[in-house]
C-alpha cells in the first residue's frame, strides 16, 4: 500500500518579506501542489493524506480555496484532508466551500472518528481553534484491527520546538494509538521519528514550497509505502517545491571578494525562481565601487526577488588612497566626521536622523564623488 | 578697483565741470575748506559706481546744484582687475550710463545704460538698489572698504557681503577639487532639498517623498484590510458563540420539557387526591352532622325533661312561702294602726312645751333691748359733746388772719428782694459830702435832692444822686461829683417792685413785720392741731355710722321695750328672770318630747314591717306565675323531643352507630391528607412555570437560530472578499514600498548629512579665518593704542563686536570704549579686512573725514600703519585739516579748492 503524505501548504500565504515578488511566491504555491498530486499520481499512489494547514488562513481568497479543491480532486483516487490550526475548523472557515462536496473522493475529516479506504483504517485528528494545549491524537484507541492503521495529525511533536506550545503530540503517539504511520503537519521540514524499536512510524512532510529564507529541508511531499499491517514503513521524500531561496551573506575582506560574489550570482541558476538576500559585511575598497554598482544592479534585475544589505560595509581604513585624495581641509574634515558617525559604537552626539547608516551611505557618497571629480 | 580720476558736473555744489586727479596707487590726501565739495566728490564716486543711472525721486533731485537746472553728471576713471576703465553716467535727465575700457591705449565703449550699470557694480559686488539712491548696505565690498564722512563704524554687513568674504576665504581653505566636489554635493543636495534645507515638495519633490505618500496611502489601506480581516474573525468566533448557545438552548429546552412533563403528571396526581380528599371530607362532615345530631337530641331529652322536674318542685316551694307571707302582712297591719294610735296620744303635750319656749324668749328679748336702750343714749351724749367741742375749735381758727407757709415764703422773698435792691442802689448813687467852715447855702442842682440847701458849719452835708451830684455853693461855685456808672434807676426799681410786692402780701395780716407774721403762722398752726384732734374724736364715737342712725336705733329698742312692758307689765317694774325661764322651758320640752319620740319609732317600725310584707307577698305571687309559665314550656318541649316515637335505648344505639360512620369517614380523609403532603405546593403552578421556561428557551433557541443564520451570512458574505488574502497583498505592498522608500529616504538622508558635515566643517573652517582678520586687527590697534586695549574680537559676520582688556578679563563692549579709541578700533578693522579683500587686487579705501577723535600722539602712529596699508591699499583720505597728515611718507596731496578754482 502506497500513499503520499504532505502537509502545510499554507496556499494564500503572505510573503511581505519578499515585497513585491509576493504574488509570485502564492502562486508558486499553488504550481507546488500540482506537481505534488502529479507525484502522487505517477507513483501510484492510492490515497493522498493532507496533515493540516492547506491554507494559511480561512480568510483566505475563495478563489484559492477553489483551485486547491480542484488540484486535489484531480488526483482521481481518494484525498484525505485534516484542518490544520492555520485552517481549523470554525464557522467561516475554507471547509465550509462547496468546493468539497462535488467529488466523494475528496473528503474532508472533520471529526476525530475513524474512517476507512480499502484495507487501511485512517485515524483523523482535526482541529477547531488556532491554539490549544491539548493532544489532538489522544482520542486514538490502540484497539488492533488486523489492517493497516494510519494516524493524520497536526501539532507539535514534543521536543521538536521548545517555544511552540500548540497543540502539543506526545513523542509515542504512534505507537500508543497503535498506528503503523502517524502522518503529522505543522513543522515546515520534512523528518521522521523513530519509534523505540527502530522504525520510523511517525513523520511531518514539511511543507511543499519553501516559506522564507533559511527555511531548511523544506519543498517535499512524503511518498510513504506500507506493505501490511505492522511493518515498517518505507518514507520516500520527493521534491516539490520551484523556488529557490539563496542566502548569501558575504564578508568582505579582499579587493576581489565582491567580484566573486558576483559570479556566484551570475552562476545561480534559474534566476526567475531564486529569490536571493545578500548581506555583505566588511570593508569596501575604492576600486570596489563600480563591483558594487554591478552586484548591486544584478541583484535588483536578475532574480526573482533580492535584497541587498550594504549597511555593514565600510571605506576600507587601509584603503587611504581616497581620504588622501581629498584636498586636505574641508572635504578631509568631512570625511573624518562621517567615519565617526557611521561606527555604531560611537557615543558622541549626533543630530536627528544622522544614524550609523545614514552616515555610512553619505561616506559612501563621499567616496563616489571623490572619484567621480578624481580627487 | 583704484581710483584713477573724478570729473563731475552740475552735481551739487559743482555746477560746473570739475575734474579731480590723477590719484596714485597709494595715498591721497584730498583737502579743502568746509563746503569745498569734497565729500559731494566722494559721494559722485560712489553714485557713480553703485547707482542705476536710471535713479529718480525726491532723494535723485537733491543730487542738482541748488537753484540750477542742471543734469548731474559724473565721469569716473578707474582700474580693476588691472584693466582701466572710465565710466560715465548722467543722471535725472536724458540719463545714461556709458563704461569705456581702455584698449590699445584708448577708452574704448564697452557698455552701456543698464549693462553699464550691472557691470561696474559687480566689479565691487553691490547689489542694485529697489527704488531711489543706493545706500550703504548696497555697496557690497565697498561697505568695508569706504568710509563715509564721519561713519568709520562698521555697520552691520549686509547683502552677501559677508558671504563673498566667507567664499573668498573659503575658496582658498577648499582648492580647485573641494569646489567642484561642493559643487557635486550641492547639486545632489538640491536634487532633495530647498535653498533652506527643507524636503523639496510639489513636482520637483524627491522620490522619497513621492514614495512617503504612497507608503501612507498603503499603510492606510493595510490598515483598513486589517480591521476587515479582523471582523471576519471576529465574527467566526460570533458565530460559534451563537452555535453554541443555540445548542446549550435546545438541550435548556428539552430539559425543561421533561421537566414539565413529570410536572404534569404530578398536577395529575395532585387534582385527583385534591377531588378524592373533597369527597371524604364531605363525607366525613355528614357522618359527623348525623352524629352530633343524635347525640344532641339525647341530651335535648334528658335536660327537658330534668328542667320539667325542677319546674314543678320550685313552684311547690313558692307557693308554700307565699300563704305564710300573707299571713304575715295581715298581722303586721294591725300592729301598724296600734302604733299610731299610741303616736297621736304622745303629740296632744307638745303645746305646754311650746308656751314655755315663748315666755323665756320673750322675756330674753325684754332684758336685751332694754339694755342696749341704755347704752345708746349714752353714746349719743357724747358725740353731742365731741361737736360741740369740734365747733368752737373751728370758730377760733376762723377767726384768725394768720399767713400760710406759701405766702410767708413770698413774703420773705420780697423782703429779701426789696433789702438787696437797696443796697445796689446805695451802691450806684454818687455822693458828695461837704463840711463848711461856716453855715453855707447851696443848691442842688442835680442829686436825689435838687433845690437849695443849707450846710451847718463844722457837719457834714451829704448829697446823694446819679450820674452826678452837681451842688452850687453860693460865692464859692459849683462842684460836681461823679461816680459809679451802674443803673441807680434800675435797683430803684427794683426795690420799689419789691416794696409793693410786700405791701401787698402782708396787708391781709396787718403787719410786715416778720416776725410778727411767723407768730401769726405758729398760731394757726396750733388751732389747726386742735381742730384735728377735736375731729379725730368725734369720727371715732361715731365708728362710722351718723348721729342720726344712732338716734333711730336707740328709738327701735325703746319702741320694744314699751311693747313688752305693754304685755307684761310687772316686767316695767322687776326684770324677769330669764334664765329661769329657760330652763322650766327646756324641762317642759324633754318631758313631752321622749314620749312623742318613743311613739313615733314604733309606728316607723311597724309600717316597715307591714310594707316588707306585701313586698314578698307581692314577689311571690310574681315567681309563682313565671314558674307556671316555665312548667307548661318545659312540659311541652319534652314532649315534643320525645315524639320520635323511639325509646331512650334505641336512641343510644342509633348515637353508637353514628359514632362508627364518623370515626371511619375521618379516616379516610386522613389517608388522602397523608398523601397530598407530598406535594408541598401545588404543583400546577410549578407546571405553568416550567411552560413559561419552555417557551422563553424555545424562544431564546428561535432568536438563536436567527441571529446565527443572519451571523453565517454576513460571515460567507465577509469570507468572500478572502480578507485574509487582501491582508496579505496590502501588507505586501506595503512591506515592499516601505523598503523603497528606505532606500530613498536612506541616500536623501546620506547627501543631507553629507552636506550638512560638509557644511559645518566648511563653517568652521571659515570661522577660522576671521581669526587671522582678528589677529591682524588686533596688531593693528596694539601698534595705535598699545596692548591697552586687547585683542579684538569680530562678530561672524566681520563686525567688530567686542575688545578684551586683560585687566578686564573678559570681553568689553565697544560702547564701553572713548570715541577716539573706537574709531581707531574700526579703523583697524576696516584695514583688516580690506587687506583680506585686496589679496588678489589692490582695493580703493576712502576715509571721508575720519578720525576727528584721534589725538595728535595716536594719529602719528595711525600715520605709520596708513603708509604701511597704502603698499596693498590705495588710500583716499578727504579732510579738512590737511595738516594732520603731513606726516604721511609719500602721500599725494590734492587741494580741492585750486582744483575747482582751476
Amino acid at each position: 500500500m502506497r500513499f503520499l503524505h504532505t502537509a502545510d501548504w499554507q496556499i494564500g500565504m503572505r510573503a511581505a518579506h519578499v515585497g513585491a515578488a509576493g504574488g509570485r511566491v502564492r502562486e508558486e504555491r499553488l504550481a507546488a501542489a500540482r506537481r505534488a498530486v502529479g507525484q502522487a499520481r505517477a507513483a501510484g499512489a492510492e490515497f493522498i493524506l493532507v496533515a493540516g494547514d492547506t491554507f494559511e488562513h480561512n480568510g483566505v481568497d475563495r478563489a484559492l480555496v477553489q483551485k486547491v479543491g480542484d488540484i486535489l480532486a484531480g488526483f482521481g483516487g481518494p484525498v484525505f484532508v485534516i484542518p490544520g490550526n492555520h485552517d481549523p475548523l470554525a464557522p467561516g472557515s475554507v471547509w465550509e466551500h462547496p468546493v468539497w462536496n462535488v467529488s466523494p473522493q475528496l473528503r474532508v475529516l472533520r471529526d476525530p472518528a475513524q474512517v476507512s479506504v480499502g484495507e487501511v483504517d485512517i485515524f483523523p485528528c482535526p482541529l477547531t481553534e488556532e491554539h490549544s494545549r491539548r493532544d489532538p491524537t489522544a482520542w486514538i484507541s490502540a484497539a488492533g484491527s488486523g489492517r493497516i492503521r494510519l494516524g493524520l495529525a497536526h501539532g507539535s511533536l514534543e521536543g521538536i520546538a521548545l517555544d511552540d506550545l500548540d497543540y502539543p503530540i506526545a513523542r509515542d503517539a504512534a505507537e500508543r494509538g497503535g498506528l503503523d504511520y502517524l502522518a503529522l503537519g505543522h513543522w515546515h521540514s520534512w523528518a521522521r521519528f523513530h519509534g523505540p524499536d527502530g522504525v520510523p512510524r511517525t513523520a511531518y512532510s514539511g511543507t511543499h514550497e519553501t516559506t522564507r529564507f533559511g527555511e531548511r529541508d523544506s519543498g517535499y511531499v512524503l511518498l510513504v509505502e506500507i506493505v501490511a499491517p505492522g511493518a515498517a514503513p518505507v518514507i520516500t521524500p520527493l521534491g516539490a517545491g520551484g523556488l529557490c531561496w539563496q542566502e548569501l551573506p558575504r564578508e568582505l575582506r579582499a579587493p576581489g571578494d565582491l567580484g566573486a560574489l558576483r559570479g556566484s550570482l551570475e552562476a545561480l541558476a534559474s534566476p526567475d525562481s531564486t529569490l536571493v538576500d545578500v548581506r555583505l559585511a566588511g570593508l569596501l575598497f575604492a576600486a570596489e565601487q563600480g563591483e558594487l554598482a554591478r552586484v548591486r544592479e544584478l541583484i535588483g534585475a536578475r532574480f526573482l526577488f533580492g535584497r541587498l544589505d550594504e549597511s555593514g560595509l565600510r571605506p576600507a581604513p587601509e584603503d587611504d588612497q581616497w581620504f588622501e585624495r581629498l584636498p586636505d581641509g574641508v572635504l578631509r574634515e568631512t570625511a573624518v566626521r562621517l567615519r565617526v558617525l557611521a561606527d555604531p559604537s560611537y557615543q558622541g552626539p549626533r543630530r536627528e536622523g544622522a544614524t550609523p547608516e545614514v552616515a555610512a551611505q553619505a561616506l559612501m557618497d563621499l567616496y563616489k564623488l571623490a572619484g567621480e571629480v578624481g580627487a | 578697483m583704484i581710483l584713477r580720476s573724478i570729473e563731475v558736473s552740475g552735481w551739487r555744489c559743482f555746477a560746473d565741470s570739475v575734474r579731480v586727479g590723477p590719484f596714485g596707487d597709494g595715498i591721497t590726501v584730498l583737502f579743502g575748506p568746509n563746503g569745498t565739495g569734497k565729500s559731494t566728490l566722494f559721494d559722485a564716486m560712489a553714485r557713480a559706481l553703485l547707482d542705476r543711472h536710471r535713479v529718480s525721486g525726491a532723494d535723485a533731485d537733491t543730487l542738482r546744484p541748488w537753484g540750477r537746472n542742471l543734469a548731474p553728471t559724473v565721469a569716473v576713471e578707474f582700474m580693476h582687475e588691472g584693466v582701466e576703465y572710465r565710466l560715465e553716467k548722467k543722471f535725472l535727465d536724458h540719463p545714461s550710463a556709458l563704461l569705456r575700457r581702455r584698449e590699445a591705449g584708448r577708452f574704448v565703449r564697452l557698455d552701456e545704460d543698464d549693462a553699464a550699470d550691472e557691470r561696474v557694480r559687480g566689479f565691487l559686488k553691490g547689489e542694485a538698489p529697489g527704488k531711489g539712491l543706493a545706500q550703504v548696505r548696497h555697496w557690497g565690498l565697498a561697505q568695508v572698504l569706504w568710509s563715509p564722512q564721519g561713519a568709520l563704524d562698521l555697520p552691520e554687513l549686509s547683502g552677501d557681503l559677508p558671504n563673498d568674504i566667507r567664499a573668498m576665504l573659503g575658496a582658498q581653505v577648499a582648492g580647485p577639487a573641494g569646489s567642484r566636489i561642493e559643487q557635486k554635493i550641492q547639486e545632489l543636495y538640491r536634487g532633495y532639498y530647498t535653498a533652506t534645507g527643507k524636503v523639496k515638495s510639489g513636482k520637483d519633490a524627491p522620490e522619497a517623498v513621492r514614495l512617503e505618500q504612497e507608503l501612507e496611502k498603503a499603510r492606510g489601506t493595510l490598515q483598513e484590510v486589517r480591521v476587515r480581516l479582523a471582523q471576519y474573525e471576529a465574527m467566526s468566533r460570533k458565530l460559534e458563540d451563537l452555535r453554541n448557545a443555540r445548542a446549550q438552548a435546545r438541550r435548556d429546552a428539552d430539559a425543561i420539557s421533561e421537566t414539565l412533563a413529570n410536572a404534569a403528571r404530578r398536577v395529575q396526581q395532585y387534582a385527583a387526591l385534591r377531588a378524592e380528599r373533597k369527597e371524604k371530607a364531605a363525607q366525613a362532615k355528614a357522618a359527623d352532622a348525623q352524629h352530633s345530631q343524635i347525640k344532641q337530641r339525647i341530651e335535648d331529652i334528658r335536660k327537658s325533661a330534668a328542667d320539667l322536674a325542677e319546674a314543678e318542685k320550685q313552684r311547690a316551694e313558692i307557693a308554700a312561702d307565699l300563704a305564710a307571707w300573707e299571713r304575715t302582712v295581715e298581722e303586721a297591719g294591725q300592729q301598724r294602726l296600734q302604733s299610731k294610735a299610741r303616736l297621736e296620744n304622745a303629740r296632744a303635750g307638745q303645746a305646754a312645751t311650746d308656751a314655755a319656749r315663748r315666755e323665756a324668749e320673750l322675756a330674753r328679748r325684754y332684758v336685751e333691748s332694754a339694755g342696749l336702750a341704755r347704752e345708746a343714749g349714752s353714746r349719743l351724749e357724747s358725740i353731742r359733746g365731741a361737736e360741740a367741742e369740734l365747733e368752737a375749735r373751728r370758730t377760733e381758727r376762723t377767726a384768725l388772719r394768720a399767713p400760710d407757709p406759701a405766702t410767708l415764703a413770698a413774703v420773705r422773698q420780697a423782703v429779701k428782694d426789696r433789702d438787696e435792691a437797696q443796697v445796689g442802689l446805695d451802691a450806684a448813687l454818687t455822693w458828695l459830702e461837704i463840711v463848711p467852715a461856716r453855715d453855707c447855702e447851696l443848691r442842688v442842682v442835680a442829686g436825689e435832692t435838687p433845690g437849695p440847701q443849707v450846710v451847718r458849719a463844722g457837719s457834714a452835708g451829704r448829697f446823694t444822686g446819679s450820674p452826678e451830684v452837681v451842688v452850687e455853693v453860693e460865692g464859692f461855685g459849683r462842684i460836681r461829683a461823679g461816680g459809679p456808672s451802674a443803673s441807680a434807676e434800675e435797683y430803684r426799681a427794683v426795690r420799689d417792685e419789691a416794696a409793693s410786692r410786700l405791701a401787698r402780701l402782708a396787708a391781709p395780716f396787718g403787719t410786715q413785720d416778720m416776725v410778727r407774721l411767723e407768730a401769726l403762722r405758729d398760731e394757726a398752726q396750733r388751732l389747726d392741731g386742735l381742730i384735728a384732734e377735736a375731729a379725730t374724736r368725734l369720727e371715732t364715737m361715731l365708728a362710722g355710722r351718723s348721729r342720726q342712725a344712732l338716734e333711730q336705733q336707740l328709738a327701735a329698742h325703746q319702741t320694744v321695750v314699751a311693747g313688752v312692758e305693754q304685755e307684761r307689765p310687772l316686767w316695767a317694774q322687776a326684770p324677769p328672770d330669764v334664765a329661769a325661764l329657760d330652763q322650766h322651758a327646756e324641762a317642759v320640752r324633754v318631758s313631752v318630747g321622749d314620749v312623742v319620740a318613743r311613739a313615733e319609732l314604733e309606728l316607723a317600725a311597724a309600717e316597715r314591717a307591714h310594707a316588707a310584707a306585701q313586698s314578698q307577698c307581692a314577689g311571690l305571687g310574681g315567681r309563682l306565675q313565671e314558674i307556671d309559665r316555665h312548667v307548661a314550656s318545659s312540659r311541652e318541649r319534652w314532649q315534643s323531643l320525645a315524639a320520635d316515637g323511639k325509646s331512650d335505648e334505641q336512641r343510644q344505639a342509633e348515637r353508637n352507630q353514628r359514632e362508627l360512620d364518623w370515626g371511619a369517614a375521618r379516616a379516610a380523609l386522613a389517608q388522602i391528607d397523608e398523601k397530598l403532603e407530598a406535594f408541598p405546593e401545588d404543583p400546577s403552578e410549578e407546571h405553568a412555570r416550567l411552560q413559561r421556561q419552555r417557551e422563553a428557551a424555545n424562544q431564546a433557541a428561535q432568536e438563536a437560530l436567527a441571529e446565527e443564520a443572519r451571523m453565517e451570512g454576513q460571515l460567507a458574505d465577509r469570507a468572500a472578499e478572502g480578507p485574509y488574502s487582501a491582508a496579505a497583498a496590502a501588507e505586501e505592498n506595503e512591506a515592499a514600498l516601505a523598503a523603497q522608500h528606505a532606500r530613498e529616504r536612506l541616500r536623501m538622508d546620506a547627501i543631507g548629512l553629507l552636506r550638512e558635515t560638509y557644511w559645518q566643517a566648511k563653517e568652521q573652517a571659515i570661522a577660522g579665518i576671521v581669526a587671522p582678520v582678528e589677529a591682524a586687527a588686533t596688531r593693528i590697534i596694539e601698534r595705535i593704542a598699545g596692548r591697552r586695549l586687547g585683542p579684538i574680537r569680530l562678530t561672524s559676520g566681520f563686525v567688530p563686536d567686542e575688545v578684551r582688556p586683560q585687566v578686564a578679563g573678559a570681553g568689553v563692549s565697544l560702547k564701553q570704549a572713548s570715541g577716539g579709541e573706537r574709531e581707531q578700533i574700526f579703523l583697524a578693522a576696516r584695514l583688516a579686512l580690506a587687506e583680506v579683500i585686496a589679496r588678489r587686487e589692490r582695493q580703493l579705501v576712502v576715509l571721508d573725514d575720519t578720525l576727528t577723535a584721534t589725538d595728535a600722539g595716536r594719529l602719528a602712529r595711525v600715520m605709520r600703519v596708513l603708509e604701511e596699508a597704502a603698499q596693498k591699499l590705495q588710500i583716499l583720505i578727504l579732510t579738512c585739516h590737511p595738516e594732520r597728515y603731513r606726516a604721511l611718507e609719500g602721500a599725494h596731496f590734492i587741494n580741492l579748492e585750486e582744483a575747482v578754482a582751476s
